[in-house]
């Protein structure tokens, strides 16, 4: 009968190519401390200046989630103590966060539910501790770079359904092109916020679970972390409010910090930046340039294209994949091209670690090959192994089959020479056909075709040596 | 001919018409220098090599006619704590004692590009947190029209240099009359630009939304030219927004006939008898000069002081926390693990002025004061920024002194907080309010200490009150007295 | 408020400085000077609406074009202690 009330936090590194507050390149896994300036370093004397492709980004991740904006927003000062962070302050936006009051819908088991944002706010990240046995090295490189932190309101109710919410929020930051959305490199984090009541009673005392850094261990954390709340209940005691850590290979939460150990993070305005107004046509224009997000695409690729509902959800998983559906799409067969991408293209995807939007097999070459199949012109496994071959080179589709020999023979001459020959070769067979042995015929149809090294379409075939066997019976 | 005694307009059309040089000039300042600053301690960081080689650039630029701006070849002097790639800038403290800037700030390189000669980083008030320049690591000021006696603060390095006539002009900084009060402490002219004029970017911060970089000059026509310079465009402060038409385009035009405004909640107790004289004959002056004189009473005003107290400790306590020991400055050798070396670094690296004023700002803003006082502070100066821009319907400038008394005697420890800060109340509405405003010497007690008359004008019209002070310094001499022993 | 030398303990953990037992005492007297001084804003009432608490002109935004960082050298030439690549601090325990 108790029941789990969840919120969640979410962090996204957004992809700009410079930091929030300075101009440094904002790039993973450089060499240490090669990315710093006086801002980012927190000189004496330096002062921000906000990017303004990060307001942007983090106005489309409101505007995607049905938030309003705060015209003007403005940034503010986190005050704690920790060394990777050198201003020793994070600047943040506590008072007027840039957008807030958000819905959003997403589906679980064919359900759609919805979820409040309660504010998106936008934030510069810390450096990166590194530990040793008896010290601590730090690189600032990270320090600086662009966050925006998602919070919900607290309405999900169970595991399932928050990662069915984390998945539906990485889909759509991800069509955003806003941010690499990769858990484990740490450019999208989860915290949880959860408590546990019975459905008549008031809510619980919540705890906070940070830096899940896998959908998985987000299910397991929210698990673990209600059954652990319901046991503290039922033997008469109280859940404390405070932060823990959970550990997916052990399967149980520790306590990072409790409320009382909490420090007042003295919250004020940064006086180096003066807030930041917008116009309405600069929010429309952001708006009305929202992509069409994955649920509704998938949707409409399905009776668009005529393609099954799961082939059309694997290529809506990724914007770039579905626009490079669509635009082969809209050049030669349709399902064929579904086809190909999901039982092809994604497998060699996966194979190479190349994306397909960024092998040399464009939209157009697959579409130019798969209209070649279509036509008879090359085989089914020709167009398989020149588009195999043509993600990885940049080859020219048809000067490439031509040189390789690999066209369809379409000489009706040339066809039925082989099958002349084949007929006049294999007599005992043929006398089988006459007895009606349909096996014999085929047989005569696949000599054929391997007399042309398979590079003829077997209805041709087909046709040509039912035509012989018919047409004269003295052959 | 004693060159130091020259305007450095004068000395630049000396320079045009190829009459003297700069490195001539610069050789005068370091003499200056070596007999004079063991009096004043007024130099933290003294630049004779990387000076000569830039004065004998600035010489041959001279003699070729390609002068880069009015003030190439030049001597400045610009307080420590103002950011110079690779030579030590220190803020006055321990924390900062060997701190060497991988970068210049904004007004430097509007310095170099003048091809003006850097001679000296200035002492000051650690951290700029004081009105005496005694609380820095290097040792008190000294006040040139008297040894015992205070600077002012905390710009009081750079007052002590302009009013011994060792540079024409001295950068300081103003976050709550650091400025306008040594200035007027040492007989000579202080401008604070309105807020946004000039840029930030590598002024070490105390208090954010009220420091700005000012000039020290021995007339205001220097000092405004200066201003002119350092005020130029900038990206890097987000708060910069400059100065359309510069600091001298109103200086020619008549004052006849203008509006002074004076507050009588300035005039009332608090102020020094000899001081307030020395004030209204200045109010005189202007008379004399055409102006006509108002009073007015402006009742936010008694709020003023610990809106200040509490803005710029609240700003100055956050903006220090980077100093931690951890990326450069002081390091405490002994220490536990990383949270004790923070704190051990902190409580060594800075002086008792400092760790209070860190302490009050950090108290003001925890949660429970942030509502209760800080929100209260922000509305006294939205308050007062809107009943200044109503008066400035009516006035062309607001006159008040700009110290209620003169330089104090060294080595006197205010033990009365509230005093202490009192002393401020002439200079800090204009950092509040974001004004300019500037002070010109007006008169000395009769202990022979200078005293100074304040200007503030209305935000964006800094050349309308450079106007006045240039008035007041065409008809009066107070500005032309040296300190005696000086150069 | 109560000022007491457990109101300057706790500014003082939060501020990361520690004192002696006179500096505290003169801390205390500092706090009460500046609360006495600063309480006298409490009796300021006149919150007028119509002025704005925030200025009116937008935050200047820059473009996202990359600029050059700092030399490494440079970036760890005032460095307390740092080897080659990083800062080093002693050992510090996860807070996240």
């Amino acid at each position: 009968m108790y029941q789990a009330v969840i919120g969640v936090e979410v962090h996204f590194e957004l992809s700009t190519e410079t930091k929030l507050f300075c101009r440094c390149r904002n790039l993973f896994g450089e060499e240490e401390n090669t990315l710093c300036c006086p801002v980012c370093l927190g000189l004496p004397g330096a002062l921000p200046v906000i990017n303004s492709r990060a307001v942007e980004y983090a106005l489309k991740a409101g505007l995607a989630l049905g938030c309003r904006v705060n015209s003007p927003t403005r940034f503010d000062r986190k005050s704690y103590f920790y060394p990777d962070m050198p201003n020793e302050y994070q600047t943040t936006q506590a008072f007027i966060p840039i957008c807030f009051d958000g819905r959003v819908e997403f589906e679980v088991d064919g359900e759609v539910k919805s979820v409040g944002i309660h504010e998106i706010h936008l934030e510069d990240d810390a450096g990166k501790l590194i530990h040793s046995d008896n010290a601590t090295r730090i690189d600032y490189n990270r320090a600086g770079v662009p966050l925006i932190e998602i919070v919900t309101e607290p309405e999900l109710y169970a595991a399932e359904e928050t990662v069915a919410f984390l998945e539906e929020l990485r889909l759509r930051m991800s069509y955003l092109g806003i941010s690499d959305c990769k858990m484990q490199e740490g450019s999208m984090r989860v915290d949880i916020n959860l408590s546990v009541h019975k459905p008549d009673e008031a809510l619980g005392t919540r705890t906070e679970i940070k830096n899940l850094n896998s959908f998985r261990a987000v299910a397991n954390a929210i698990k673990n972390e209600t059954e652990r709340q319901i046991k503290v209940l039922e033997s008469g005691g109280t859940v404390t409010q405070e932060t823990r850590r959970f550990d997916d290979v052990k399967g149980v939460s520790t306590v990072m910090r409790s409320k009382e150990t909490r420090e007042d993070y003295r919250f004020f305005p940064e006086p180096n930046l003066p807030p930041i107004y917008f116009t309405a046509d600069q929010i429309d224009h952001i708006r009305t340039n929202l992509p069409e997000f994955a649920s509704k695409r998938q949707k409409r690729i399905c009776a668009d294209y005529g393609i099954s509902s799961a082939d059309a959800k694997i290529i809506t998983s990724d914007r770039l994949v579905a626009d490079y559906f669509e635009a082969a799409a809209s050049l030669c067969d349709q399902r064929e091209a579904a086809n190909r991408i999901v039982r092809d293209l994604l497998q060699k995807q996966r194979e190479t670690k190349i994306h397909i939007t960024e092998s040399y097999l464009t939209a157009e070459k697959l579409s130019e090959i798969i209209n070649l199949f279509v036509s008879d012109r090359i085989s089914r496994r020709t167009s398989r192994e020149v588009a195999d071959i043509a993600f990885c080179e940049p080859i020219d589709v048809s000067d490439y089959i031509e040189k390789n020999g690999l066209f369809q023979i379409t000489d009706e001459q040339v066809i039925s020479d082989a099958a002349r020959s084949v007929i006049s070769e294999n007599t005992a067979v043929v006398n089988d056909y006459r007895n009606g042995k349909s096996a014999a015929f085929s047989y005569l149809v696949g000599e054929t075709i391997k007399r042309l090294n398979g590079r003829v379409s077997p209805q041709i075939v087909n046709k040509m040596v039912d035509l012989m066997l018919k047409s004269n019976k003295n052959l | 001919m004693d060159i130091l005694n020259f305007s450095a307009i004068d000395l630049s059309a000396l320079i045009d018409k190829k009459e003297l040089l700069p490195s001539e000039i610069v050789t005068e300042t370091f003499r200056g220098i070596d007999t004079l600053d063991k009096k004043y301690n007024a130099f933290i960081t003294t630049l004779y090599d990387s000076a000569m080689t830039e004065a004998i650039r600035a010489d041959a630029r001279a003699i070729s006619g390609k002068r880069l701006s009015v003030f190439d070849g030049i001597p400045v002097a610009v307080k420590d704590n103002i950011c110079t790639k690779g030579i030590k800038t220190t803020c006055g403290s321990k924390m900062l004692a060997d701190y060497i800037p991988p970068y210049d700030a904004t007004v430097i390189t509007h310095l170099k590009n003048a091809g003006m000669i850097m001679v000296g980083k200035t002492n000051m008030d650690e951290f700029g947190m004081g009105s005496c320049s005694d609380t820095s690591y290097f040792g008190a000021v000294h006040n040139p029209f008297d040894l015992d006696k205070s600077a002012g603060g905390s710009s009081g390095g750079s007052a002590a240099v302009v009013a011994s006539r060792i540079v024409p002009f001295a950068l300081g900084s103003d976050t709550g009359g650091s400025v306008r009060q040594p200035a007027s402490m040492c007989g000579v002219c202080g401008i604070k630009s309105t807020y946004g004029a000039v840029s930030r970017y590598g002024l070490v911060a105390y208090s954010s939304s009220f420091d700005q970089i000012g000039v020290i000059s021995n007339n205001i026509t220097d000092g405004a030219e200066l201003m002119n310079i350092i005020s130029g465009n900038d990206t890097l402060d987000s708060t910069y927004v400059g100065l359309k038409d510069g600091f001298t385009h109103s200086l020619s035009l008549p004052i006849k006939d203008k509006v002074i405004g004076i507050p009588k909640e300035y005039l009332d107790g608090n102020i020094d008898g000899e001081v307030n004289e020395a004030f209204l004959n200045a109010v005189d002056t202007m008379k004399q000069l055409g102006c006509r004189v108002e009073y007015f009473s402006l009742d936010v005003l008694k709020y003023v002081v610990p809106c200040y107290y509490l803005i710029s400790n609240a700003e100055a306590s956050t903006n220090l926390s980077r100093f931690d020991g951890v990326k450069y400055g002081y390091r405490a050798a002994d220490f536990t693990d990383v949270n004790d070396m923070i704190k051990k670094s902190r409580s060594d690296g800075f002086g008792t002025e400092v760790k209070k004023r860190i302490m009050l700002g950090t108290f003001a803003i925890t949660s429970e004061n942030y509502e209760k006082y800080y929100k209260k502070a922000i509305q006294v100066r939205a308050n007062l920024s809107s009943s200044f821009d109503r008066l400035f319907e009516r006035f062309d400038a607001i006159m008040c002194p700009t110290s209620p008394s003169a330089a104090g005697p060294l080595g006197f420890k205010e033990t009365d907080n509230t005093r202490m800060y009192l002393s401020d109340i002439y200079t800090v509405s204009a950092n509040i309010a974001g004004l300019p405003a500037l002070s010109v010497p007006c008169g000395f007690t009769s202990d022979g200490l200078p005293v100074g008359v304040q200007f503030m004008g209305r935000r964006f019209c800094d050349a309308k009150i450079v106007c006045f002070a240039a008035e007041f310094q065409r008809v009066t001499d107070w500005h032309k007295r040296l300190p005696k022993g000086a150069i | 408020m109560k000022i007491t030398e457990k109101t300057v303990d706790r500014i003082s953990i939060l501020a990361k400085l520690s004192f002696d037992v006179k500096e505290k005492d003169e801390l205390i007297i500092g706090l009460k000077g500046m609360m006495g001084f600063v309480t006298t804003l409490e009796n300021y009432d006149s919150v007028d609406e119509t002025i704005d608490l925030l200025p009116s002109f937008t935050c200047p935004l820059a473009d996202d074009k990359a600029a050059l960082s700092l030399k490494r050298e440079d970036v760890l030439s005032s460095a307390p202690l740092c080897d080659d690549t990083c800062f080093i601090v002693p050992k510090t325990v996860e807070e996240g």
